[in-house]
């Protein structure tokens, strides 16, 4: 076992068994601890036996496990693009949704609703 | 304005909506020509850190204050929102940097007052654009294209702030997109309901403070991938 393998594998293991205990726990969104699970434990195969990668490339038809994990860092990237990109226009959204409540509703206080006034020929005229 | 004048009693209540960031060096000359008009001024003050607010409680408009900067598409959806609520039955949207003239507003909300159609579009290529840098023109041409891609509407200018709904056009179209690209979400939203809409030649005169004050050619290109985005979204 080489030195990178003696620090990386204990601490990806030990990440994915806690990840594993959260989530048996009930103390995670199910899907979401499924996934980050199964991500440290195969991070941790990997690490521990190296051509792993390229035993399953080879199977998928992709050749080289290096290119297997690009396409899955890219996939992730883009996942995870997506994902943050959603949740942060969520959020500023229910800012603006605030701020407009807020804004709305001392405006309302504050002002009455619109005075007639007498009809001038000059000015528009509704049509219904 | 508390509206002296202003239409109403069988005639149509007009409300401007007028969204301001940082405009205190313009705003009360907008004000004073749009005031002399009688319409209903609504002033959306989004977060400004300069005297914008201060000026337009001092020209009388109604004044509804963001407590932080939400950019203009939420100012717009704000001001809309009040406008109904104090009984609008037209609301025209108007930029706060002083490129509009207030003497396109009687042509631009007459289709809406006879029925003729449910929004009006200002329109600069059909009508004037002075001092319009070459750039600003190529970036708005490519706008143009991109909506029609977009949204199918047949439109000759996009990102123009001038335009007029019908109370009921302003109930249905909701502006979810705070900055810049709520101009190409209106016209999407125009398209998905099947509103029924047109242009209206208008006048947008460029100053060199309004240059500064507004979007740069590049911004185009954020725009149209935050629309494009959105759309992957829905």
């Amino acid at each position: 076992m080489t030195l990178f393998q003696l620090i990386t594998f204990p601490i990806a293991l030990a990440v994915g068994l806690r990840s594993a205990f959260r989530l048996l726990r009930g103390e995670r969104h199910r899907l979401r601890g499924v996934l980050a699970t199964l991500l440290w434990i195969a991070a941790a195969i990997t690490i521990l036996i190296p051509n792993a990668t390229t035993e399953i490339a080879n199977r998928l038809g992709i050749g080289r496990g290096t290119d297997l994990v690009t396409y899955l860092v890219a996939l992730a990237f883009l996942w995870s693009w997506f994902y943050f990109h959603q949740k942060i226009t969520r959020t500023a959204r229910h800012v603006t949704d605030l701020s407009r409540a807020l804004a709305v509703e001392r405006a309302l206080q504050q002002y009455p609703p619109f005075p007639p006034t007498p009809p001038k020929s000059s000015g528009p005229d509704l049509v219904d | 304005m508390s509206h002296p004048g202003a239409p109403s009693q069988g005639r149509a209540k007009i409300a401007i909506v007028i969204p301001a960031y940082n405009e205190a060096p313009v705003i009360e000359d907008v004000l004073d020509r749009l005031g002399i008009l009688g319409y209903h001024l609504v002033v959306v003050d989004d977060g400004s850190r300069d005297a914008t607010a201060a000026k337009a409680r001092r020209a009388g408009v109604v004044l509804v204050s963001h407590p932080i900067n939400r950019g203009q598409g939420a100012a717009l959806q704000t001001g809309i929102t009040v406008a109904l609520a104090l009984g609008a039955d037209v609301v025209v949207t108007f930029d706060a940097d002083g490129q509009h003239d207030p003497a396109d507003l009687p042509a631009l909300v007459a289709p809406i007052l006879t029925g003729e159609c449910d929004v009006t579009l200002g329109s600069r290529f059909r009508g004037r654009a002075e001092r319009m840098p070459l750039g600003r023109r190529v970036m708005l041409r490519a706008a143009v294209w991109f909506t029609w891609l977009t949204s199918s509407l047949r439109v000759s200018d996009t990102h123009n702030g001038l335009r007029a709904f019908s109370r009921s056009a302003a109930q249905r179209i909701r502006i979810t997109m705070d900055g810049m690209a709520h101009a190409s979400e209106i016209l999407e939203e125009i398209s998905a309901l099947k509103l029924r809409w047109r242009e209206v030649p208008v006048t947008v005169r460029y100053s060199e403070y309004s240059l500064a004050k507004g979007q740069r050619s590049s911004d185009g290109f954020r725009i149209a991938a935050q629309v494009l985005i959105e759309k992957l979204h829905r």
